[in-house]
């Protein structure tokens, strides 16, 4: 498959911004900024050119298969999977704005608590949602649809759709379709939240229960395949690398701007960005407690000391027999720590592609501005250690925001 | 199986901060102690947050940081050997251990418990590796990550014939 190119309105201003910066600088007179080879090492580590494609899930048998990816798009825009007709994996996450939305915190048919996440290089993810309450993009992908503030559905909605609307495209990839029962209830789901939709799925007989889960997998899995082709585009800083390793310190003084050179020095340096945002996509992809705030009135939310039991017993996880995966490739769940209250109010590391044209910040959506996150971390720098930089001043925190406003490039995915 | 708790990493500290543990040993000593929560924690003066690239590391000496180890009260010899070498930055990956007595023989069917952190980060390993025997004093340790730069530290706890003791690698992640 070639994924095309899908640029938001945001990206785009975003690099015409950063370009204009650039060329408004003359060539730094003392030639190209003095790098360190452990810097050279870090800088090489964090540019795109250092990114493979995405791993193969090895529970999810379909995860490369475009096919699937295709009938994955086309789930990922049906507002049909809602209760009221208007919400679609897309109304969050926004093709053409980094799949991700504006809001504080996530809209779907009802309130949702915490912000949508972008899905920028969510394919190479080993946990997902803010608190990694699942282990795969296609578990992650079917918990919206039976959630009733997002989509509001439940499984046998789901499965009614696709026999209804995605029939052979199913069946291409997935095989004959199960037999289901004529007339599916329209909100039968396991989950005990909901008493009546609890109890019409358990008048179901056992083998339409499992066929309709079944259909509901693979909707969840030809969703992820959609959803892996989602990838980051070289940013300006991409460029920067490439001009620097090059030896070419005059293209590289076009490209970035001197402040957001001071910024990327401190980035990987004295600020200890890197600790956590590492690796091409900037994430080391793991749970980080750093103290956050609550939103105004809000009780905290205790992020993965919350997502980790929950991970653990999932329906949906790698080690049960809806993934294609063996026990001993279940490697997240297999090598997870069992001891959540270390991890008591900490969430996922989110990637900083595209992060200066996505406000509002952090996993409420609470922190509006990148100022106001980089001055939180300031803040927090003597209670927490992963965040721990010495004293950076105002005109440091200015650096570092404009560099992170090079991580900022177009993202391609399958259109 | 446990992963390290705060308390811990700083136990583990002040326990593997003298490179001469051994002189300290008391015969029938119990050598993995209960992990007790330290007063106040360790204050680590090595810990150089300055505006270095590599921030966050401890010092430890090449001798803390060798791949072969005697164990706090050298009742094992441990050696290690990542099978992935330079160890990786964020991937799931197993280490090779052999553990052999003070006469060099090699100790079999040994319980080994997996620890660890960054002390000057106060917190433990990402994940809860595994242990599995391979014969003749050979171990697997399976799903070791580190997922930050700077120093670590990984602690084994060995009980094998009757014998309890620990051994502390330095891990220093480029």
């Amino acid at each position: 498959m070639r994924p095309g190119l899908l640029a938001g309105a945001g990206v785009g201003a975003g690099l015409a911004l950063a370009a204009a910066a650039g060329l408004a600088q003359a060539p730094d007179p003392s030639g190209a900024p003095a790098f360190t080879p452990g810097e050279i090492r870090v800088l090489r580590s964090l540019a795109l050119d250092a990114l493979g494609p995405p791993p193969d899930d090895p529970s999810n048998a379909y995860d490369t298969d475009p096919r699937a990816a295709r009938l994955g798009l086309s789930l990922f825009l049906d507002t049909r999977f809602s209760a009221n007709g208007q919400v679609a994996c897309m109304t969050c996450h926004l093709p053409g704005f980094d799949f991700q939305d504006a809001k504080p915190r996530a809209q779907g048919v009802g309130q949702v608590r915490r912000r949508s996440m972008t899905l920028i290089g969510a394919g190479y993810q080993t946990w997902l949602f803010w608190d990694g309450r699942k282990d795969s993009l296609w578990a992650q992908a079917l918990a919206p649809l039976e959630s009733p503030v997002e989509h509001g559905i439940s499984r046998t909605r789901v499965a009614d759709l696709v026999r209804s609307h995605y029939r052979d495209p199913y069946e291409a990839i997935f095989g004959p379709m199960p037999s289901l029962p004529g007339s599916l209830p329209a909100n039968a789901r396991p989950a005990g939240d909901d008493a009546r939709a609890r109890q019409a799925w358990l008048a179901l007989a056992p083998e339409a229960r499992q066929a309709i889960t079944r259909v509901y997998v693979n909707a969840g899995k030809a969703i992820a395949a959609f959803v892996r082709t989602i990838r980051p585009g070289p940013a300006p800083f991409d460029r920067y690398v490439q001009a620097v390793l090059a030896g070419d310190a005059g293209r590289a003084a076009t490209i970035l701007t001197p402040a957001q050179v001071r910024g990327l020095k401190l980035f990987i340096g004295g600020a200890g960005c890197t600790n956590c945002h590492s690796g091409p996509l900037f994430t080391n992809g793991e749970f980080h407690r750093t103290g956050v705030p609550p939103r105004p009135g809000e009780a905290p939310d205790r992020g993965r000391a919350e997502g980790l039991p929950l991970v653990l017993v999932d329906e949906f996880n790698c080690a049960t027999r809806h993934s294609d995966a063996s026990a001993d490739r279940c490697t997240a769940i297999r090598f997870a720590r069992r001891d959540p209250a270390a991890l008591e109010r900490a969430f996922r590391v989110p990637t900083l592609r595209n992060v200066a044209v996505h406000p509002p910040y952090m996993h409420a959506g609470q922190v509006a501005t990148l100022r106001d996150v980089l001055a939180l971390y300031r803040r927090a720098s003597a209670r927490i250690k992963d965040l721990e930089h010495g004293a950076l001043t105002d005109a440091e925190l200015a650096d570092l925001e404009a560099f992170l406003t090079s991580l900022t490039g177009p993202v391609q995915s399958l259109q | 199986m446990r992963s390290l708790s705060i308390p811990t990493v700083c136990a583990l500290l002040a326990s593997a901060a003298p490179a001469s543990a051994q002189d300290h040993h008391k015969p029938g000593m119990p050598a993995a102690k209960p992990l007790g929560h330290p007063d106040k924690k360790a204050d680590t003066p090595g810990s150089s947050h300055g505006h270095q690239p590599g921030h966050g590391a401890m010092k430890a000496s090449a001798e803390q940081m060798a791949r072969t180890q005697w164990s706090a009260h050298r009742r094992f010899r441990v050696a290690y050997e990542p099978l992935e070498d330079p160890v990786p930055l964020n991937a799931v990956h197993a280490w090779k251990l052999s553990v052999t007595d003070p006469g060099g023989r090699p100790v079999t069917g040994a319980r080994i418990e997996v620890d660890g952190g960054m002390p000057a980060h106060d917190h433990g390993l990402p994940t809860a590796p595994k242990v599995a025997s391979m014969g003749g004093g050979a171990y697997r340790i399976e799903g070791m990550k580190f997922h930050m730069r700077g120093a670590w530290v990984v602690k084994l706890n060995i009980a094998a014939a009757g014998q309890r003791d620990a051994v502390t690698f330095h891990v220093m992640l480029e």
